[in-house]
Protein backbone atom coordinates (compact mmCIF):
# COMPACT_ATOMS: atom_id res chain seq x y z
CA UNK A 1 0.00 0.00 0.00
CA UNK A 2 2.99 2.46 0.05
CA UNK A 3 2.82 2.90 -3.40
CA UNK A 4 0.84 5.77 -4.75
CA UNK A 5 -1.25 5.96 -8.22
CA UNK A 6 0.46 8.54 -10.24
CA UNK A 7 -2.44 9.76 -12.11
CA UNK A 8 -6.02 11.50 -10.59
CA UNK A 9 -8.21 8.40 -12.56
CA UNK A 10 -6.28 5.66 -11.12
CA UNK A 11 -6.21 7.42 -7.30
CA UNK A 12 -9.95 8.06 -7.51
CA UNK A 13 -10.80 4.36 -8.76
CA UNK A 14 -8.45 2.98 -5.78
CA UNK A 15 -10.14 5.65 -3.20
CA UNK A 16 -13.50 4.62 -4.43
CA UNK A 17 -13.04 1.06 -4.28
CA UNK A 18 -11.23 1.03 -0.53
CA UNK A 19 -14.09 2.81 0.07
CA UNK A 20 -16.38 0.44 -1.29
CA UNK A 21 -14.59 -2.68 0.53
CA UNK A 22 -14.16 -1.18 4.08
CA UNK A 23 -17.79 -0.46 4.04
CA UNK A 24 -18.57 -4.14 2.82
CA UNK A 25 -16.24 -5.39 5.98
CA UNK A 26 -18.74 -3.50 7.86
CA UNK A 27 -21.90 -4.51 6.61
CA UNK A 28 -20.50 -8.35 7.11
CA UNK A 29 -19.56 -7.61 10.08
CA UNK A 30 -23.11 -6.49 11.08
CA UNK A 31 -24.77 -9.38 9.22
CA UNK A 32 -22.52 -11.99 10.59
CA UNK A 33 -23.41 -11.09 14.21
CA UNK A 34 -26.62 -11.50 13.80
CA UNK A 35 -27.26 -14.37 11.91
CA UNK A 36 -24.76 -15.91 14.31
CA UNK A 37 -26.89 -15.22 17.23
CA UNK A 38 -30.19 -16.17 15.06
CA UNK A 39 -28.46 -19.80 14.10
CA UNK A 40 -28.06 -19.75 17.68
CA UNK A 41 -31.52 -19.51 18.70
CA UNK A 42 -32.82 -22.18 16.95
CA UNK A 43 -29.78 -24.24 18.29
CA UNK A 44 -27.67 -25.00 15.08
CA UNK A 45 -24.66 -23.84 16.91
CA UNK B 1 9.84 18.82 2.86
CA UNK B 2 8.30 21.22 0.77
CA UNK B 3 6.85 24.71 1.76
CA UNK B 4 2.78 24.32 1.12
CA UNK B 5 1.39 26.28 -1.41
CA UNK B 6 -1.80 27.74 0.40
CA UNK B 7 -3.16 29.61 -2.88
CA UNK B 8 -7.55 30.55 -2.24
CA UNK B 9 -9.28 28.82 -4.93
CA UNK B 10 -12.01 30.86 -6.48
CA UNK B 11 -14.60 28.01 -7.58
CA UNK B 12 -17.43 30.94 -8.06
CA UNK B 13 -20.12 29.89 -5.19
CA UNK B 14 -19.74 30.46 -1.51
CA UNK B 15 -22.31 29.95 0.52
CA UNK B 16 -22.18 32.11 3.59
CA UNK B 17 -24.17 32.28 7.71
CA UNK B 18 -25.15 28.83 8.15
CA UNK B 19 -25.10 27.82 4.82
CA UNK B 20 -21.57 27.72 4.26
CA UNK B 21 -21.30 24.95 6.94
CA UNK B 22 -24.52 22.88 6.23
CA UNK B 23 -22.89 22.43 2.86
CA UNK B 24 -19.22 22.68 3.46
CA UNK B 25 -16.99 19.90 2.33
CA UNK B 26 -13.80 21.34 3.77
CA UNK B 27 -11.69 19.22 6.42
CA UNK B 28 -10.86 22.05 8.16
CA UNK B 29 -14.67 23.85 8.93
CA UNK B 30 -15.73 19.67 9.47
CA UNK B 31 -13.26 19.38 11.63
CA UNK B 32 -13.71 22.45 13.57
CA UNK B 33 -17.81 21.91 13.72
CA UNK B 34 -16.97 18.17 15.17
CA UNK B 35 -14.73 20.43 18.13
CA UNK B 36 -17.55 22.58 18.53
CA UNK B 37 -19.97 20.25 18.68
CA UNK B 38 -18.10 18.02 20.96
CA UNK B 39 -17.47 21.00 23.44
CA UNK B 40 -21.14 21.49 23.67
CA UNK B 41 -21.75 17.79 24.31
CA UNK B 42 -18.89 17.99 26.89
CA UNK B 43 -21.19 20.62 29.11
CA UNK B 44 -24.10 18.84 28.48
CA UNK B 45 -22.82 15.80 30.02
CA UNK B 46 -20.64 17.48 32.55
CA UNK B 47 -23.88 19.10 33.61
CA UNK B 48 -25.26 15.58 33.88
CA UNK B 49 -22.36 14.34 35.67
CA UNK B 50 -23.03 17.50 38.26
CA UNK B 51 -26.84 16.25 39.28
CA UNK B 52 -25.20 13.47 39.83
CA UNK B 53 -22.68 14.06 41.95
CA UNK B 54 -25.23 17.00 43.89
CA UNK B 55 -27.56 14.11 44.58
CA UNK B 56 -24.13 12.08 45.78
CA UNK B 57 -22.96 14.77 47.85
CA UNK B 58 -24.78 13.09 50.92
CA UNK B 59 -26.10 10.26 52.14
CA UNK B 60 -29.98 10.06 51.35
CA UNK B 61 -32.32 11.30 48.53
CA UNK B 62 -32.38 15.19 48.65
CA UNK B 63 -32.60 16.23 45.10
CA UNK B 64 -33.39 13.70 42.34
CA UNK B 65 -35.89 10.60 42.53
CA UNK B 66 -33.74 7.73 41.54
CA UNK B 67 -35.24 6.97 38.56
CA UNK B 68 -34.10 10.20 37.16
CA UNK B 69 -31.05 9.46 38.95
CA UNK B 70 -30.12 6.43 36.54
CA UNK B 71 -31.48 8.50 33.63
CA UNK B 72 -28.49 10.91 34.53
CA UNK B 73 -25.90 8.12 34.80
CA UNK B 74 -27.05 6.80 31.39
CA UNK B 75 -27.14 9.80 29.81
CA UNK B 76 -23.88 11.17 30.81
CA UNK B 77 -22.19 8.33 29.74
CA UNK B 78 -23.44 8.32 26.14
CA UNK B 79 -22.99 11.57 25.73
CA UNK B 80 -19.23 11.86 26.96
CA UNK B 81 -18.51 8.86 24.84
CA UNK B 82 -19.97 9.43 21.42
CA UNK B 83 -20.76 12.60 21.79
CA UNK B 84 -17.99 14.50 23.25
CA UNK B 85 -14.98 12.39 23.11
CA UNK B 86 -15.15 10.43 20.06
CA UNK B 87 -16.08 13.33 17.99
CA UNK B 88 -13.49 15.51 19.46
CA UNK B 89 -10.91 13.05 18.41
CA UNK B 90 -13.01 12.79 14.85
CA UNK B 91 -12.84 16.74 14.80
CA UNK B 92 -8.76 16.92 15.84
CA UNK B 93 -8.16 13.85 12.55
CA UNK B 94 -10.24 15.89 10.24
CA UNK B 95 -8.07 18.66 10.99
CA UNK B 96 -4.94 17.57 11.26
CA UNK B 97 -4.89 14.34 9.17
CA UNK B 98 -4.75 16.13 6.10
CA UNK B 99 -2.53 18.38 7.03
CA UNK B 100 0.31 16.00 8.48
CA UNK B 101 0.12 13.97 5.40
CA UNK B 102 0.29 16.62 2.90
CA UNK B 103 -3.05 16.24 1.59
CA UNK B 104 -5.12 18.78 -0.14
CA UNK B 105 -8.80 17.17 1.83
CA UNK B 106 -10.09 13.97 2.66
CA UNK B 107 -10.50 11.58 0.43
CA UNK B 108 -14.16 11.61 0.73
CA UNK B 109 -15.14 14.88 1.21
CA UNK B 110 -18.99 14.68 0.67
CA UNK B 111 -19.09 11.50 2.80
CA UNK B 112 -17.20 13.90 5.27
CA UNK B 113 -19.56 16.31 5.67
CA UNK B 114 -22.58 13.76 5.89
CA UNK B 115 -20.72 11.96 8.56
CA UNK B 116 -20.50 15.12 10.79
CA UNK B 117 -24.35 16.36 9.98
CA UNK B 118 -25.62 12.91 11.18
CA UNK B 119 -24.62 13.83 14.92
CA UNK B 120 -27.15 16.52 15.55
CA UNK B 121 -30.04 14.48 14.46
CA UNK B 122 -28.48 11.34 16.60
CA UNK B 123 -27.97 13.10 19.81
CA UNK B 124 -31.10 15.32 19.61
CA UNK B 125 -32.75 12.22 19.19
CA UNK B 126 -31.06 11.05 22.40
CA UNK B 127 -32.09 14.38 24.48
CA UNK B 128 -35.27 14.60 23.33
CA UNK B 129 -35.74 11.35 25.72
CA UNK B 130 -35.48 13.15 28.94
CA UNK B 131 -38.93 14.97 27.70
CA UNK B 132 -40.90 11.68 26.78
CA UNK B 133 -43.77 9.83 29.25
CA UNK B 134 -41.33 7.39 31.03
CA UNK B 135 -38.03 9.70 30.95
CA UNK B 136 -34.57 8.68 29.22
CA UNK B 137 -32.84 5.50 29.32
CA UNK B 138 -32.13 4.47 32.72
CA UNK B 139 -30.40 1.25 32.36
CA UNK B 140 -26.72 2.12 31.87
CA UNK B 141 -24.82 2.89 28.94
CA UNK B 142 -23.79 -1.09 28.75
CA UNK B 143 -27.62 -1.14 27.66
CA UNK B 144 -28.24 -4.65 29.66
CA UNK B 145 -31.18 -6.86 28.75
CA UNK B 146 -33.85 -7.73 30.39
CA UNK B 147 -33.66 -4.61 32.12
CA UNK B 148 -33.27 -1.98 29.20
CA UNK B 149 -36.61 -3.83 27.61
CA UNK B 150 -38.73 -2.23 30.22
CA UNK B 151 -37.29 1.12 28.74
CA UNK B 152 -40.36 3.23 27.58
CA UNK B 153 -41.27 5.06 24.97
CA UNK B 154 -37.38 6.21 24.77
CA UNK B 155 -36.57 2.79 23.35
CA UNK B 156 -36.65 3.17 19.71
CA UNK B 157 -35.22 6.57 20.30
CA UNK B 158 -32.43 5.01 21.72
CA UNK B 159 -31.54 2.40 19.25
CA UNK B 160 -32.30 4.87 16.45
CA UNK B 161 -30.06 7.39 18.02
CA UNK B 162 -27.35 4.41 18.01
CA UNK B 163 -27.61 3.39 14.67
CA UNK B 164 -26.70 6.79 13.60
CA UNK B 165 -24.31 7.66 15.67
CA UNK B 166 -22.49 4.45 14.38
CA UNK B 167 -23.48 5.58 10.88
CA UNK B 168 -21.49 8.23 11.51
CA UNK B 169 -18.53 6.74 12.95
CA UNK B 170 -17.85 3.87 10.64
CA UNK B 171 -17.92 6.71 7.72
CA UNK B 172 -15.62 8.89 9.42
CA UNK B 173 -13.49 5.71 9.76
CA UNK B 174 -13.53 4.71 6.59
CA UNK B 175 -12.80 8.31 4.97
CA UNK B 176 -9.91 8.23 7.51
CA UNK B 177 -8.47 5.09 6.04
CA UNK B 178 -8.78 6.05 2.97
CA UNK B 179 -7.14 9.63 2.93
CA UNK B 180 -4.32 7.76 4.94
CA UNK B 181 -3.79 5.22 2.34
CA UNK B 182 -4.22 7.38 -0.89
CA UNK B 183 -3.40 10.56 -0.07
CA UNK B 184 0.24 11.00 1.52
CA UNK B 185 2.51 13.22 -0.16
CA UNK B 186 5.41 12.13 -1.98
CA UNK B 187 8.31 10.42 0.36
CA UNK B 188 5.76 9.92 2.87
CA UNK B 189 6.01 6.04 3.27
CA UNK B 190 3.90 3.97 6.13
CA UNK B 191 6.56 4.47 8.54
CA UNK B 192 7.45 8.48 8.09
CA UNK B 193 3.81 9.37 8.93
CA UNK B 194 3.53 11.22 12.06
CA UNK B 195 2.47 9.13 14.87
CA UNK B 196 -0.66 10.94 15.67
CA UNK B 197 -1.52 9.79 12.30
CA UNK B 198 -0.94 5.80 12.78
CA UNK B 199 -2.67 6.07 15.84
CA UNK B 200 -6.08 7.44 13.80
CA UNK B 201 -5.20 4.28 11.23
CA UNK B 202 -5.24 2.01 14.12
CA UNK B 203 -8.47 3.59 15.68
CA UNK B 204 -10.25 3.72 12.24
CA UNK B 205 -9.68 0.11 11.67
CA UNK B 206 -10.73 -0.81 15.09
CA UNK B 207 -14.28 1.61 14.60
CA UNK B 208 -15.07 -0.62 11.55
CA UNK B 209 -14.67 -4.11 13.05
CA UNK B 210 -16.67 -3.40 16.19
CA UNK B 211 -19.21 -0.30 15.43
CA UNK B 212 -21.13 -2.69 13.35
CA UNK B 213 -21.21 -5.51 16.43
CA UNK B 214 -22.84 -2.59 18.66
CA UNK B 215 -25.07 -1.53 15.60
CA UNK B 216 -26.05 -6.03 15.42
CA UNK B 217 -26.30 -6.10 19.43
CA UNK B 218 -29.13 -2.87 19.64
CA UNK B 219 -30.93 -4.51 16.32
CA UNK B 220 -31.35 -7.66 18.29
CA UNK B 221 -32.69 -5.50 20.88
CA UNK B 222 -34.96 -3.97 18.75
CA UNK B 223 -36.28 -7.12 17.64
CA UNK B 224 -36.77 -8.80 20.70
CA UNK B 225 -38.69 -5.57 22.30
CA UNK B 226 -40.75 -5.35 19.28
CA UNK B 227 -40.72 -8.05 16.61
CA UNK B 228 -41.28 -11.04 19.36
CA UNK B 229 -38.08 -12.39 18.52
CA UNK B 230 -35.83 -14.17 21.50
CA UNK B 231 -31.92 -13.29 20.90
CA UNK B 232 -31.62 -12.12 25.08
CA UNK B 233 -34.86 -13.41 26.05
CA UNK B 234 -34.10 -16.65 28.42
CA UNK B 235 -37.86 -17.00 28.39
CA UNK B 236 -37.99 -17.40 24.51
CA UNK B 237 -34.44 -19.67 24.42
CA UNK B 238 -32.34 -16.91 24.43
CA UNK B 239 -29.59 -15.70 26.54
CA UNK B 240 -28.95 -12.17 28.25
CA UNK B 241 -25.63 -13.56 29.08
CA UNK B 242 -24.84 -13.74 25.44
CA UNK B 243 -25.78 -9.82 24.90
CA UNK B 244 -23.14 -8.90 27.68
CA UNK B 245 -20.32 -10.88 25.37
CA UNK B 246 -21.30 -9.03 22.11
CA UNK B 247 -21.88 -5.65 23.65
CA UNK B 248 -18.02 -5.89 25.51
CA UNK B 249 -16.76 -7.35 22.28
CA UNK B 250 -17.35 -3.89 20.78
CA UNK B 251 -17.02 -2.24 23.96
CA UNK B 252 -13.53 -2.98 25.13
CA UNK B 253 -12.28 -1.93 21.86
CA UNK B 254 -14.25 0.88 22.07
CA UNK B 255 -12.35 1.65 25.12
CA UNK B 256 -9.29 1.77 22.65
CA UNK B 257 -10.86 3.69 20.27
CA UNK B 258 -11.16 6.78 22.97
CA UNK B 259 -7.47 6.18 23.89
CA UNK B 260 -5.30 5.51 20.83
CA UNK B 261 -5.53 8.54 19.33
CA UNK B 262 -4.97 10.50 22.83
CA UNK B 263 -1.74 8.60 22.77
CA UNK B 264 -0.86 9.49 19.00
CA UNK B 265 -1.29 13.41 20.55
CA UNK B 266 0.67 12.74 23.36
CA UNK B 267 3.40 10.80 21.07
CA UNK B 268 3.40 14.25 18.91
CA UNK B 269 3.38 16.89 21.72
CA UNK B 270 6.20 15.44 24.20
CA UNK B 271 9.34 15.45 21.01
CA UNK B 272 8.25 19.34 20.19
CA UNK B 273 8.51 20.50 24.23
CA UNK B 274 11.08 17.79 24.82
CA UNK B 275 13.25 19.19 21.85
CA UNK B 276 14.16 15.78 20.74
CA UNK B 277 12.25 13.31 18.77
CA UNK B 278 10.19 10.58 20.08
CA UNK B 279 12.03 7.87 21.57
CA UNK B 280 11.45 4.58 19.66
CA UNK B 281 8.62 5.56 16.34
CA UNK B 282 8.57 2.31 15.18
CA UNK B 283 8.31 0.68 18.92
CA UNK B 284 5.10 2.95 18.76
CA UNK B 285 3.68 2.32 16.34
CA UNK B 286 3.80 -1.57 16.79
CA UNK B 287 2.85 -1.55 20.51
CA UNK B 288 -0.39 0.62 19.37
CA UNK B 289 -1.07 -2.55 17.10
CA UNK B 290 -0.51 -4.80 19.33
CA UNK B 291 -2.85 -2.66 21.87
CA UNK B 292 -5.38 -2.74 19.06
CA UNK B 293 -5.07 -6.69 18.25
CA UNK B 294 -5.10 -7.30 22.38
CA UNK B 295 -8.22 -5.20 22.83
CA UNK B 296 -10.31 -7.70 20.38
CA UNK B 297 -9.04 -10.89 23.29
CA UNK B 298 -10.25 -9.38 26.26
CA UNK B 299 -13.96 -8.52 26.44
CA UNK B 300 -14.82 -10.95 29.34
CA UNK B 301 -12.97 -9.19 31.57
CA UNK B 302 -15.97 -6.57 31.96
CA UNK B 303 -18.58 -9.59 33.35
CA UNK B 304 -16.01 -11.90 35.12
CA UNK B 305 -19.10 -12.04 37.69
CA UNK B 306 -21.63 -14.11 35.30
CA UNK B 307 -19.88 -16.69 35.98
CA UNK B 308 -17.69 -18.70 33.32
CA UNK B 309 -15.14 -21.80 33.52
CA UNK B 310 -12.15 -21.72 34.82
CA UNK B 311 -9.73 -21.42 31.36
CA UNK B 312 -12.19 -18.75 30.28
CA UNK B 313 -11.19 -16.79 33.40
CA UNK B 314 -7.63 -17.42 33.21
CA UNK B 315 -7.45 -16.67 29.37
CA UNK B 316 -9.63 -13.19 30.20
CA UNK B 317 -7.41 -12.46 32.93
CA UNK B 318 -4.10 -13.06 31.86
CA UNK B 319 -4.69 -11.59 28.06
CA UNK B 320 -5.59 -8.15 29.54
CA UNK B 321 -2.38 -8.18 31.64
CA UNK B 322 -0.77 -8.43 28.36
CA UNK B 323 -1.96 -4.82 27.13
CA UNK B 324 0.21 -3.73 29.90
CA UNK B 325 3.30 -4.51 28.08
CA UNK B 326 2.72 -2.54 24.90
CA UNK B 327 1.49 0.00 27.11
CA UNK B 328 4.51 0.30 29.08
CA UNK B 329 6.50 0.35 26.26
CA UNK B 330 4.39 3.99 25.39
CA UNK B 331 4.85 5.11 28.80
CA UNK B 332 8.55 4.09 28.60
CA UNK B 333 9.20 6.24 25.23
CA UNK B 334 7.54 8.88 26.56
CA UNK B 335 9.59 9.37 29.12
CA UNK B 336 12.88 8.09 27.66
CA UNK B 337 12.01 10.94 24.77
CA UNK B 338 11.83 13.63 27.66
CA UNK B 339 15.11 12.40 29.31
CA UNK B 340 17.79 15.01 29.13
CA UNK B 341 15.69 17.16 26.44
CA UNK B 342 15.66 20.46 26.74
CA UNK B 343 12.54 20.61 27.80
CA UNK B 344 9.26 23.49 28.64
CA UNK B 345 6.22 23.85 30.03
CA UNK B 346 3.66 25.30 27.77
CA UNK B 347 -0.12 24.63 28.39
CA UNK B 348 0.26 21.40 26.28
CA UNK B 349 3.44 19.77 27.60
CA UNK B 350 1.83 20.05 30.94
CA UNK B 351 -1.52 18.43 29.81
CA UNK B 352 0.78 15.51 27.96
CA UNK B 353 2.86 15.18 31.18
CA UNK B 354 -0.24 14.73 33.51
CA UNK B 355 -1.83 12.40 30.56
CA UNK B 356 1.49 10.06 31.09
CA UNK B 357 0.86 10.18 34.85
CA UNK B 358 -2.71 10.35 35.45
CA UNK B 359 -3.70 7.84 32.44
CA UNK B 360 -0.99 5.34 34.12
CA UNK B 361 -2.99 5.57 37.29
CA UNK B 362 -5.78 4.41 36.03
CA UNK B 363 -3.81 1.44 34.21
CA UNK B 364 -2.58 0.30 37.22
CA UNK B 365 -5.83 0.17 38.71
CA UNK B 366 -7.28 -1.97 35.23
CA UNK B 367 -4.42 -4.52 36.57
CA UNK B 368 -6.06 -4.84 39.63
CA UNK B 369 -9.74 -5.30 37.98
CA UNK B 370 -7.96 -7.54 35.77
CA UNK B 371 -7.31 -10.11 38.73
CA UNK B 372 -10.19 -12.61 38.69
CA UNK B 373 -10.07 -13.15 42.39
CA UNK B 374 -10.23 -9.33 43.27
CA UNK B 375 -12.57 -8.33 40.59
CA UNK B 376 -14.80 -10.60 42.09
CA UNK B 377 -14.59 -8.20 44.84
CA UNK B 378 -14.16 -4.84 42.72
CA UNK B 379 -17.27 -5.53 40.16
CA UNK B 380 -19.82 -2.88 39.57
CA UNK B 381 -17.76 -0.76 43.21
CA UNK B 382 -17.10 2.66 42.95
CA UNK B 383 -13.54 1.50 42.63
CA UNK B 384 -14.48 0.17 38.62
CA UNK B 385 -15.80 3.97 38.67
CA UNK B 386 -12.85 4.73 39.64
CA UNK B 387 -10.47 3.37 37.10
CA UNK B 388 -12.25 4.19 33.95
CA UNK B 389 -12.78 7.75 34.80
CA UNK B 390 -9.03 8.10 35.62
CA UNK B 391 -8.41 6.21 31.82
CA UNK B 392 -11.00 9.11 30.59
CA UNK B 393 -10.95 12.59 31.87
CA UNK B 394 -6.89 12.67 32.87
CA UNK B 395 -6.58 10.28 29.57
CA UNK B 396 -8.63 10.71 26.50
CA UNK B 397 -10.12 13.82 27.74
CA UNK B 398 -6.69 15.75 28.98
CA UNK B 399 -5.17 14.35 25.46
CA UNK B 400 -7.58 16.21 23.72
CA UNK B 401 -7.21 19.75 25.50
CA UNK B 402 -3.52 18.96 25.23
CA UNK B 403 -4.12 18.61 21.34
CA UNK B 404 -6.22 21.50 20.85
CA UNK B 405 -3.65 24.06 22.97
CA UNK B 406 -1.42 22.76 20.59
CA UNK B 407 -2.72 22.92 17.08
CA UNK B 408 -4.73 25.86 18.40
CA UNK B 409 -2.08 28.56 17.31
CA UNK B 410 -1.71 26.81 13.54
CA UNK B 411 -6.19 26.95 13.40
CA UNK B 412 -6.86 30.44 14.13
CA UNK B 413 -3.51 32.01 13.65
CA UNK B 414 -3.26 33.72 17.38
CA UNK B 415 -1.61 32.27 20.49
CA UNK B 416 -3.91 31.75 23.33
CA UNK B 417 -3.55 32.68 26.87
CA UNK B 418 -0.94 30.98 28.09
CA UNK B 419 -1.48 32.41 31.51
CA UNK B 420 -5.15 31.48 31.57
CA UNK B 421 -4.16 28.15 30.00
CA UNK B 422 -1.68 26.75 32.92
CA UNK B 423 -4.30 28.58 35.15
CA UNK B 424 -6.58 26.18 33.91
CA UNK B 425 -4.64 23.28 33.67
CA UNK B 426 -3.51 23.34 37.86
CA UNK B 427 -7.15 23.65 38.58
CA UNK B 428 -8.32 21.48 36.21
CA UNK B 429 -5.38 18.63 36.98
CA UNK B 430 -6.03 19.70 40.98
CA UNK B 431 -9.44 19.16 41.08
CA UNK B 432 -9.73 16.00 38.63
CA UNK B 433 -7.79 13.89 41.26
CA UNK B 434 -9.82 15.60 44.37
CA UNK B 435 -13.07 14.02 41.55
CA UNK B 436 -12.01 10.74 41.42
CA UNK B 437 -9.07 9.52 43.61
CA UNK B 438 -11.66 8.75 46.77
CA UNK B 439 -13.73 6.99 44.81
CA UNK B 440 -10.83 4.79 44.83
CA UNK B 441 -11.19 4.23 48.34
CA UNK B 442 -15.24 4.07 48.37
CA UNK B 443 -15.14 1.49 46.24
CA UNK B 444 -12.40 -0.56 47.93
CA UNK B 445 -14.75 0.34 51.07
CA UNK B 446 -17.99 -1.49 49.18
CA UNK B 447 -19.71 1.38 47.52
CA UNK B 448 -21.95 -0.13 44.46
CA UNK B 449 -22.06 2.36 41.45
CA UNK B 450 -24.75 3.78 39.97
CA UNK B 451 -26.80 4.32 43.03
CA UNK B 452 -28.64 7.39 44.44
CA UNK B 453 -28.31 6.99 48.23
CA UNK B 454 -25.20 5.17 50.17
CA UNK B 455 -24.26 4.55 53.96
CA UNK B 456 -22.85 6.72 55.77
CA UNK B 457 -19.23 5.53 56.17
CA UNK B 458 -18.76 6.84 52.78
CA UNK B 459 -19.90 10.22 53.24
CA UNK B 460 -16.66 12.37 53.53
CA UNK B 461 -14.65 10.99 50.58
CA UNK B 462 -18.28 11.50 47.80
CA UNK B 463 -18.45 15.12 49.62
CA UNK B 464 -14.56 15.62 48.67
CA UNK B 465 -15.50 14.14 44.93
CA UNK B 466 -18.23 16.79 44.58
CA UNK B 467 -16.33 19.38 45.34
CA UNK B 468 -13.54 18.67 43.39
CA UNK B 469 -16.15 17.90 40.34
CA UNK B 470 -18.09 21.47 40.20
CA UNK B 471 -14.57 22.50 40.22
CA UNK B 472 -13.47 20.84 37.80
CA UNK B 473 -16.86 21.32 35.94
CA UNK B 474 -16.52 24.82 36.35
CA UNK B 475 -12.94 25.59 35.79
CA UNK B 476 -14.06 24.27 31.94
CA UNK B 477 -15.27 27.49 31.02
CA UNK B 478 -11.78 29.04 31.48
CA UNK B 479 -11.07 26.54 28.60
CA UNK B 480 -14.19 27.44 26.64
CA UNK B 481 -13.20 31.08 27.21
CA UNK B 482 -9.55 30.52 26.40
CA UNK B 483 -10.81 29.01 23.01
CA UNK B 484 -13.58 31.78 21.39
CA UNK B 485 -10.80 34.50 22.76
CA UNK B 486 -7.92 32.95 20.39
CA UNK B 487 -10.26 32.20 18.00
CA UNK B 488 -11.45 36.34 17.76
CA UNK B 489 -7.57 37.47 17.76
CA UNK B 490 -4.78 37.64 20.29
CA UNK B 491 -0.80 37.53 19.57
CA UNK B 492 -0.34 36.39 16.35
CA UNK B 493 1.34 33.03 15.70
CA UNK B 494 4.02 32.31 13.34
CA UNK B 495 3.92 29.55 11.08
CA UNK B 496 6.02 27.11 13.21
CA UNK B 497 4.45 27.94 16.53
CA UNK B 498 6.36 26.34 18.57
CA UNK B 499 10.35 25.95 18.54
CA UNK B 500 10.34 22.16 18.64
CA UNK B 501 8.09 21.67 16.01
CA UNK B 502 8.45 19.42 13.30
CA UNK B 503 6.28 17.98 10.55
CA UNK B 504 4.13 19.20 7.22
CA UNK B 505 1.46 21.09 9.26
CA UNK B 506 3.65 23.45 10.50
CA UNK B 507 5.13 24.42 7.27
CA UNK B 508 1.69 25.98 6.22
CA UNK B 509 1.17 29.63 7.22
CA UNK B 510 -0.59 30.64 10.55
CA UNK B 511 -4.22 30.05 10.03
CA UNK B 512 -3.74 27.22 8.05
CA UNK B 513 -5.61 28.00 4.68
CA UNK B 514 -8.68 27.08 3.72
CA UNK B 515 -7.08 24.92 0.98
CA UNK B 516 -3.55 23.50 1.76
CA UNK B 517 -1.50 21.41 -0.32
CA UNK B 518 -3.01 21.91 -3.67
CA UNK B 519 0.56 20.75 -5.00
CA UNK B 520 1.60 18.05 -2.90
CA UNK B 521 4.31 18.75 -1.15
CA UNK B 522 7.86 16.01 -1.16
CA UNK B 523 8.98 14.02 1.72
CA UNK B 524 12.46 13.32 1.79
Amino acid sequence: MDEQPTSRQARRARILRNAIILALAAAAVYGTFILMMAERGQGVT
Amino acid sequence: MSTATHAEHDHGHHPTGFMRWLTTTNHKDIGTMYLVFSLVMFFVGGAMALVIRTELFQPGLQFVDPAFFNQMTTMHALIMIFGAVMPAFVGLANWMVPLQIGAPDMALPRLNNWSFWILPFAFSLLLLTLFLPGGAPASGWTMYPPLVLQTGDAFPFLIFSIHLMGLSSIMGAINIIVTIMNMRAPGMGLLKMPLFVWSWLITAYLLILVMPVLAGAVTMLLTDKYFGTSFFAAAGGGDPVMFQHIFWFFGHPEVYIMILPAFGIISEIIPTFARKPIFGYAAMVYATASIAFLSFIVWAHHMFTVGMPLAGQLFFMFSTMLIAVPTGVKVFNWVATMWRGSMTFETPMLFALAFVFLFTIGGFSGLMLAIVPADLQYHDSYFVVAHFHYVLVPGAVFAIMAGVYYWLPKWTGNMYNEKMGKLHFWITAISVNLTFFPMHFVGLAGMPRRIPDYATQFADFNAIATVGAFVFGFSQLMFAWNVYRCAKGGEKASAEVWEGSHGLEWTVPSPAPLHTFDTPPVVK
